[in-house]
C-alpha cells in the first residue's frame, strides 16, 4: 500500500521579485516523483542546497509548492488546491534535527508529548497519558520522566523524546530531517535503534532525509540520491549503494572517510578524476540534471 | 625520529562552578611532532575542545584554572607561572574552526583580513602581505586567488570559506596547525577536498596538526597517531592502525562498535549502543574508572582504584586494567 505518491513536484523561490513581467526563479526542487510505501523507510541523500528539505517541507506544508501533486494516504494535493484536512496534518508528522531547541522549557514531558494530541484528537486527559506512558515504555524511560523538563535529559533521550512526540498521534508518515546529525556516535546509535523500533511497533513511514549515505543506507529500503533540486538515481537501497550508476553518485559514495586498502584508494582516485573531467555530461543544455531513465527493475538512473 | 613540536605534560583544566572547581581536563599528557598529524577523539563533554582552546591560551584566567607543562618547539611556554601562549597564536599555532563563515569577519573583504591577520605577527607592507595572501590561497587549491581576494565571505561557497580560512592560518607559516572538528560541517566530497589538502600541507610545510574530531572516518583517512578522551581523561592512544583495527579500552571498543556498518549485509540489524551518557562536570567522580557506570556488568574488582596508562605494545597505552576483562553484553548473554 502506497502511503506517498510524489508526482512531478516543483518547490520554486523567487530570487528577483519584476515589476513587470515573470518573477526570477529559482527551482529548489524540479519535477521530483517518487512513493514511498507503508511501513517502510524512504532515503533522500543529497548536499546542502540540493533541495532535499524542500521536498520535506512542501509535504507537510511548510512550503507552498508551484506544479505537480502530492497524495498522502489517498488525500492529493495539487499546486492549486494545497489546503489540508485535520485528518492529512495528523498523518503526517514531522522530526527534528535539534529536539531541544522545538520543545518548550518550561513544560514538562507530558506537555510536550501530549501537545499533539490535544491538537489534533478529541482523547480524554488519562487517554494522553496513557499513550505518553506506552511510548516512554519503548524507550525504556520511567513513568517518573513524564514529570520532568527538557533540561533534565541527554541529547539522546530529548531527541526519541522528539521522536514520541512525532508518533504519538499514530501518523502513516514521519519526516525525519537530518534527526541525528548533531549526535554523537554512540548516541546516534541509540536513536536510530530507537526509530527502527519504534517504527515495528506503528508500522508507519518514514521519509528519511539526510547528508550521511551511510546511515540512510542502513535505515531505508528506497532511496534518491538529489543533485540540484532534481534525482539522479532512484531505487533499491542495495542497487544504489552497491552498484552505483550514476557518476555523481559514485563519487559521493567514494568520499565517505575510512581506511581504504591501496586498491580502493587507486579506485576513489579514478572516481574522481572522472568525475573531474566528466561532470559537464551530467547535465542538459538548460543546466539542469538528466531525466531519470530506467536501468533496471527499481533502479533509475539520469541519463541523457 | 622526527622532533616534537609541542609536548604537553600533565595538563588539567578546570572551571569555577558555583561554589567550587569543576575539573574539565584530568591529567593529559602528549604530544605533536613535527610533520605529524595526531587526532583527538571523543564525544561532547570529553574535554577535547577545552584543550585545544588551553593550547592557545585562549581561557579567561579569572575563572579557569590550568596546570600543568606546555613546551613548544622545546621552549617552555607555559606553566603555572607565566604564560607565553598569546604571543604564539596565530603565528607559531594556527587555528582551524568548523564554522568558517563565523570565524571570517563579514563586513571586510577577504584581503583586508589576510592583511590584517599578517601586519599582525610581521612587519610587511600591505603590497608584501596581499602577495603572500595569493600564495597562501593557490597553496589551498583556489586557482583564481585575486577574485577570492576581492570577495566578502558569504559570497563564497562553504568548501571555499573553509579553504580560505586554512590559507588564513597558514599564512603565518605556523609550525603547528589546531583543527576543532573542521571539516564536520561540510558534505563529504569537500570534507574530502579539505581532508586531501590538510595531507598536502603537511607534507608541503612540514606542519604539525592536532585535529579534533568525532569522526573515526576522518581518523582512519588522515591521523598517524589518535587519542581517545572520555570524561576529561585520555583513555587510550597509539598509532592510528593500532587503535582502528585492535582497540583495546571498553570504551573505545564500545565507540568503534556504535558505528553504521559500512557493509550493507548487517543492516537493519541494531546499532550497539553504550549504556548510559557522559557524566556532567558537577558529577564527575574524583577516583577509579570513569567509564565503569557505563559497563556495569563488570565487577567492581575489574577496575584500577586509580586507573593508570598501561602499555600494551608500541606506542599504544591504555587507561584502566578493565579492558582485559571486558566483554560486550550481547557476547556475555549468548
Amino acid at each position: 500500500m502506497t502511503i506517498l505518491e510524489v508526482d512531478d513536484l516543483v518547490v520554486s523561490y523567487p530570487v528577483r521579485k519584476r515589476l513587470f513581467g515573470a518573477d526570477e526563479l529559482l527551482h529548489a526542487v524540479d519535477q521530483v516523483s517518487f512513493v514511498v510505501e507503508k511501513g517502510q523507510t524512504f532515503g533522500l541523500v543529497g548536499e546542502s542546497g540540493s533541495g532535499k528539505t524542500s521536498i520535506g517541507k512542501a509535504i507537510l506544508g511548510l512550503e507552498k509548492f508551484q506544479a505537480g501533486r502530492i497524495v498522502v494516504n489517498g488525500e492529493t494535493l495539487t499546486a492549486q488546491n494545497q489546503i489540508r484536512s485535520q485528518d492529512y496534518r495528523r498523518n503526517v508528522q514531522m522530526i527534528f534535527q535539534n529536539s531541544y531547541s522545538s520543545f518548550n522549557p518550561k513544560k514538562n514531558i507530558l506537555a510536550i508529548l501530549t501537545e499533539p494530541l490535544k491538537n489534533l484528537t478529541h482523547l480524554s486527559l488519562k487517554e494522553q497519558r496513557h499513550q505518553a506512558l506506552e511510548l516512554l515504555d519503548i524507550m525504556k524511560l520511567p513513568e517518573q520522566a513524564l514529570e520532568k523538563y527538557p533540561d533534565e535529559f541527554s541529547g539522546g533521550q530529548l531527541q526519541r523524546i522528539g521522536v514520541a512526540r512525532a508518533v504519538i498521534v499514530k501518523p502513516k508518515l514521519v519526516i525525519a530531517d537530518e534527526p541525528v546529525s548533531a549526535l554523537d556516535l554512540s548516541v546516534q546509535a541509540e536513536v536510530l535503534n530507537y526509530m527502527q523500533a519504534i517504527q515495528e511497533a506503528f508500522k508507519m513511514s518514514y521519509l528519511f532525509i539526510s547528508h550521511d549515505l551511510s546511515v540512510v543506507q542502513h535505515m531505508c529500503q528506497q532511496m534518491a540520491i538529489m543533485h540540484q533540486g532534481r534525482f539522479v538515481e532512484l531505487g533499491d537501497r542495495e542497487a544504489i549503494y552497491q552498484k552505483p550508476q550514476h557518476l555523481y553518485t559514485q563519487q559521493l559514495i567514494a568520499a565517505i572517510p575510512g581506511e581504504l586498502s591501496l586498491e580502493e584508494t587507486v579506485q576513489r582516485q579514478q572516481i574522481f578524476s572522472k568525475y573531474q573531467a566528466e561532470r559537464g555530461k551530467m547535465y542538459d543544455p538548460l543546466g539542469r540534471v538528466h531525466n531519470l531513465k530506467a536501468f533496471q527493475p527499481n533502479h533509475w538512473v539520469s541519463q541523457a | 625520529m622526527s622532533k616534537s613540536l609541542l609536548e604537553v605534560d600533565h595538563l588539567s583544566i578546570s572551571f569555577w562552578g558555583k561554589d567550587r572547581w569543576l575539573k574539565a581536563v584530568k591529567d593529559i599528557s602528549f604530544t605533536v611532532n613535527q610533520g605529524e598529524i595526531v587526532a583527538i577523539v571523543g564525544e561532547s563533554g570529553s574535554g577535547k575542545s577545552v584543550t585545544a582552546e588551553a593550547l592557545l591560551g585562549l581561557h579567561q584566567p579569572a575563572t579557569s584554572l590550568i596546570d600543568g607543562r606546555i613546551r613548544f618547539n622545546g621552549e617552555l611556554v607555559y606553566d603555572s607561572k607565566a604564560s607565553h601562549l598569546a604571543s604564539l597564536r596565530g603565528k607559531a599555532i594556527g587555528m582551524i574552526f568548523q564554522d568558517a563563515l563565523n570565524s571570517l569577519n563579514p563586513v571586510f573583504k577577504i584581503d583586508k583580513q589576510f592583511i590584517e591577520t599578517l601586519r599582525q605577527h610581521q612587519k610587511i607592507s600591505k603590497k608584501a602581505a596581499k602577495a603572500l595572501a595569493v600564495e597562501a590561497l593557490q597553496l589551498c587549491g583556489i586557482s583564481d586567488p585575486v577574485r577570492i581576494l576581492n570577495s566578502y565571505p558569504h559570497e563564497l561557497s562553504g568548501g571555499l570559506q573553509q579553504r580560505v580560512m586554512i590559507a588564513l592560518a597558514i599564512s603565518c607559516q605556523p609550525k603547528l596547525l589546531i583543527g576543532d572538528e573542521p571539516t564536520t560541517a561540510l558534505d563529504v566530497t569537500i570534507q574530502y577536498q579539505i581532508l586531501t589538502l590538510l595531507k598536502d600541507i603537511q607534507a608541503k610545510l612540514n606542519t604539525g596538526i592536532l585535529l579534533i574530531t568525532h569522526d573515526f572516518g576522518v581518523v582512519a583517512e588522515i591521523a598517524t597517531r589518535v587519542i581517545v578522551m572520555y570524561a576529561g581523561e585520555i583513555v587510550e592512544s597509539g598509532p592510528t592502525a593500532d587503535i582502528l583495527n585492535s582497540p583495546r579500552h571498553p570504551y573505545t571498543q564500545s565507540l568503534l562498535k556504535s558505528r553504521v556498518p559500512k557493509d550493507i549485509q548487517a543492516t537493519n540489524g541494531k546499532l550497539t549502543t553504550i549504556q548510559g551518557s557522559v557524566p556532567s562536570l558537577q558529577a564527575m567522580p574524583e577516583d577509579g574508572c570513569r567509564f565503569a557506570p557505563r559497563i556495569p556488568w563488570l565487577p567492581a574488582t575489574a577496575h584500577e582504584t586509580s586507573p593508570q596508562l598501561h602499555q600494551v605494545g608500541g606506542e599504544h597505552w591504555v587507561r584502566c586494567r578493565c579492558w582485559e576483562h571486558f566483554k560486550f553484553a550481547e557476547e556475555l548473554s549468548l
